[in-house]
């Protein structure tokens, strides 16, 4: 299902969360807004999600053709989950999972039988087969995760909106349900929107990257686009490790990766700068070279191979010409 | 602000209705029987009010409050700080159990807290005889009445020490300790202006109660006018004798006292957070 | 009590703890043992004829029965009053904030004279239900209206904490699912309020059952109709009736304890919901 944001606006006191954004979602992507804290990208997920609404007429929100800007959360069948799940404390996993279902008014409501082979069936989809009976405190952080998906699952969504669906766990478990996640995205299909602040994160899981920064949007593009067409400063230094670096005699900053700097022997006549290596740390395939340019003193990082770091012997100290393989400027 | 209901938020016409009943509620429970005290206080002018106030026998009720106001706050004030030190600062076993006995005299109904010194001191008492061999009067007297007054207050002041206390830990006594203080010094330097002001928020709860309490003072009382009558002892007598302007004028004097406090009590709060403060 | 050896480098630990039991003990517990001493100096069959009279189970029906009405009315009026002081913001919302503890900071005999002077047939309240024929002050009703005075704290202040501490992605996370607003509150709101509400509740009942000074200029005290227990435990001190006092307070105090555990329960279930 297709979701439509145009020129949206949101001010909280003087404070511009929101200052125009427009963005369109094709039908069944898994898109990531990406951005820093206090971007607007929670903020743009709940006015979507119905949490939250735009100045008064400042924008629109239609969602499959239909406008919802001024419809409540409670109408707009889109599938949260929270950054800390909220699930409901005082009831078990499988009540959580069937809320969606029974407050429906009784003419639409399922029979009892259809609501609990609906629930076991998204608890099978989330593999939690046989927590029904647990209270949310009896389960882990991965498992109240998914207890919080398969809730919002209930409710056939035409839209999945996460907040930081990862952002309350620990490294290990995020990387697994992360994995997890884009398979589970496959299956089901749905158009999917999550929030995050790790770029790692949103470059790995997403169709589509949204880069968002202090209420706008810098970026949107695939992972790869962003990554290796940033189209502003910003997104150049947002993803990914970035030396910002002037040419002798040229007025223009220049941005280049680590592993776009290409060492050269001193003498070299392909060096277009200078420096000395003030610090080497190598470990695993790749040796990353802090290096101090001779021509303006500034510092550049440089990753090049274990390979080359034997072969040319470079130890710290050492005078090392270079060549920018500038990809953009 | 936007025109959409929030999903957190009531629609306009439960928060008005709501909000109607609470006022309406607070007004006719609270707001109207305080309103009603000044206004029987002042109705026969504010000669009567002066007289009542000033007669000799209110006077004397005034005084002896404050004695047993100032001998029970301090002496539950240090119980509070030497508990909470011991409650908050170390461990050790039966701790829980401690806590429910400090909190117990909340449970007791005030007339049984009166009760237990007549059955210790009054005249068949436990000590009676050996009181009245010696000459010595505690019930239905100053003394019984400062008791009874130390029992009903006593938890105020460690209550609200103890969970401060917990809260705060001991990192920065310990700190104070490696730099060479003694444990004095920590205590007054370091502790005591940690809790200055929940100390100062217990005292002045713990005073409201000392100087306002009824019935515990009532059962100890001797109720002689002049010499053992506490001031809302004096309200009681006078209400009685239907001399119902001198009444409320002393009523009007404990009600400017709960006033008082509980503006005190809101101002510690807004100034250091002791309470949580939503937004 | 066995104090442990501290693993502490503070000092005091000794002399603090020493004090606090040393005052503990002479100030409330010795004395509070002094009951049951007494009363066990009746014998039960002692503390039986004392209290198994009609007028001292009148006496309790009264103030057992209108202090469970009184509480439960609190509950009701309490939480709603929690939930507007919490949830809504509005003009005179501090203020209304600070008068809650009137009840706590009013001397209980000036809210006693204050309450009975109100209902009093030619009262300001009083006498607009007089025309109807309903009587307050000296009666039933009356006692009601003073134990829910002295009890309405409790049960706001037992509320607003977890009203502040609730999560409002709970409601959020509701509302998403299709809940309408009644539904949230009813499923998700407050059956995570009832654990707090049921410890409000008894606190503002156990206080009731024992009070005194706000309720006896308004109770009428006809023995056998309008007289309750505090009361009648004065009465037979008047009446140089010690051991049917002790009794009285005895049981009082056995009703009074075990209502601290119930409610120390509550507070530590309470305690666990919040913190899991």
């Amino acid at each position: 299902m297709s979701i439509v944001v145009q020129n949206l606006r949101r001010t909280f006191g003087t404070f511009q969360a929101l200052r125009g954004i427009n963005l369109e979602i094709a039908d069944h992507q898994l898109v990531a807004l990406l951005g820093p804290s206090g971007s607007g990208k929670t903020t743009l997920l709940r006015i979507i999600g119905g949490l939250d609404f735009p100045d008064s007429g400042q924008g629109s929100v239609v969602i499959n053709e239909e406008d919802v800007t001024d419809r409540p959360a409670a109408e707009r069948k889109a599938g949260f989950v929270f950054q800390h799940y909220a699930l409901f404390n005082h009831l078990s996993v499988f009540e959580n999972v069937a809320f969606g279902l029974e407050v429906r008014p009784q003419k639409i409501r399922p029979g009892k039988d259809a609501i609990r082979d609906r629930v076991l069936e998204l608890l099978r989809l989330v593999q939690l087969q046989g927590l029904e009976q647990r209270l949310p405190s009896e389960l882990s952080g991965g498992q109240r995760q998914r207890v919080a998906l398969a809730r919002a699952l209930a409710i056939d969504p035409k839209v999945l909106l996460l907040d930081e669906p990862f952002g309350a766990l620990d490294a290990k478990v995020r990387k697994d349900l992360r994995r997890w996640l884009r398979a589970f995205h496959r299956e089901i299909g749905v158009t999917t929107i999550f929030v995050t602040h790790d770029q790692q994160e949103a470059l790995e899981l997403a169709d589509v990257v949204v880069v968002m920064n202090q209420g706008q949007i810098e970026q949107i593009g695939s992972p790869q686009q962003v990554y290796d067409h940033p189209a502003t400063p910003f997104v150049y230094e947002f993803l990914g490790d970035v030396n910002k670096v002037r040419k002798p005699g040229r007025p223009d900053l220049f941005y280049v990766r680590p592993h776009e700097v290409r060492i050269l022997f001193a003498g070299d006549a392909a060096a277009e700068l200078h420096a000395t290596i003030e610090h080497l740390f190598a470990a695993g395939p790749s040796a990353r070279l802090t290096l101090r340019l001779q021509e303006s003193r500034e510092t550049l990082d440089a990753d090049i191979t274990r390979q080359q770091l034997e072969e040319m012997g470079l130890s710290e100290g050492d005078e090392v010409g270079i060549h920018l393989a500038l990809s953009r400027s | 602000m936007s025109v959409q209901t929030r999903s957190t938020q009531d629609p306009l016409w439960t928060r008005v209705l709501l909000i109607g009943c609470a006022v309406g509620f607070l007004a006719v429970f609270l707001f109207v029987p305080l309103a009603l005290v000044f206004a029987e206080a002042f109705r026969k002018g504010i000669k009567v009010y002066a007289d009542a106030v000033t007669e000799a026998n209110t006077l004397s009720a005034i005084y002896l409050t404050l004695t047993v106001a100032l001998v029970s706050v301090p002496l539950n004030a240090v119980f509070g700080v030497g508990a909470s030190w011991a409650i908050a600062k170390f461990s050790f076993k039966g701790k829980s159990l401690l806590l429910s006995l400090i909190d117990l005299p909340f449970a007791v109904s005030p007339v049984v807290s009166g009760l237990v010194w007549v059955l210790l001191f009054g005249a068949r008492g436990l000590f009676g005889p050996w009181l009245r061999e010696h000459d010595l009067q505690i019930i239905f007297a100053a003394p019984g009445m400062i008791l009874a007054t130390v029992f009903v207050t006593f938890p105020f002041v460690a209550r609200e020490l103890i969970p401060l206390m917990q809260a705060q830990g001991n990192d920065q006594e310990y700190a104070a300790l490696s730099l060479g203080a003694s444990g004095w010094q920590t205590f007054r330097r370091v502790t005591l202006p940690n809790i200055k002001w929940a100390l100062f928020y217990g005292i002045i709860l713990c005073n409201a109660r000392a100087m306002g309490e009824f019935g515990a003072v009532s059962v100890v009382s001797g109720h002689i006018r002049g010499e053992t009558n506490t001031l809302p002892l004096h309200v009681e007598v006078l209400y009685n004798e239907y001399n119902s302007a001198a009444a409320f004028a002393c009523a009007s004097i404990l009600s400017v006292l709960g006033l008082l406090t509980l503006a005190l009590k809101t101002f510690i709060e807004w100034r250091v957070g002791l309470r949580r403060q939503k937004h | 009590m066995q104090a442990k050896r501290p693993r502490s480098i503070l000092p005091g630990f000794g002399l603090s703890l020493g004090f606090t039991l040393a005052y503990l003990g002479l100030v409330v517990l010795f004395p509070l043992l002094m009951v049951f001493v007494k009363a066990s100096g009746l014998g039960w069959r002692g503390i039986f004829e004392a209290l198994w009279t009609s007028r001292v189970w009148a006496a309790c029906r009264l103030s057992f029965g209108l202090s469970i009405i009184a509480g439960l009315l609190n509950g009701v009026f309490g939480l709603l009053i929690a939930w507007v002081l919490t949830r809504y913001t509005f003009p005179g919302r501090r203020f209304l904030e600070a008068s809650v503890d009137l009840p706590f900071a009013m001397p209980t005999a000036v809210a006693g004279i204050a309450l009975t002077t109100l209902y009093a047939p030619n009262g300001w309240i009083g006498s607009l239900l007089k025309p109807y024929d309903i009587k307050v002050a000296f009666a039933p009703p009356g006692i009601l209206i003073a134990l829910v005075f002295i009890g309405l704290p409790f049960v706001v202040r037992t509320l607003q904490p977890v009203l502040e501490d609730f999560e409002t992605a709970q409601e959020e996370a509701s509302a998403t699912l299709g809940a309408t607003r009644w539904q949230t509150f009813r499923r998700v709101v407050f059956p995570q309020l009832v654990p707090a509400l049921i410890t409000g509740t008894t606190l503002a009942f156990a206080r009731a059952v024992g009070e005194y000074g706000s309720v006896v200029f308004i109770a009428g005290n006809m023995p056998g109709k309008t007289e309750i227990l505090p009361l009648l435990i004065i009465t037979k001190l008047e009446q140089y009736d010690y051991e049917g006092a002790t009794a009285l307070a005895a049981m009082m105090l056995v009703v009074s304890f075990v209502l601290l555990l119930v409610i120390n329960f509550l507070q530590r279930k309470t305690l666990v919901r919040n913190v899991a």
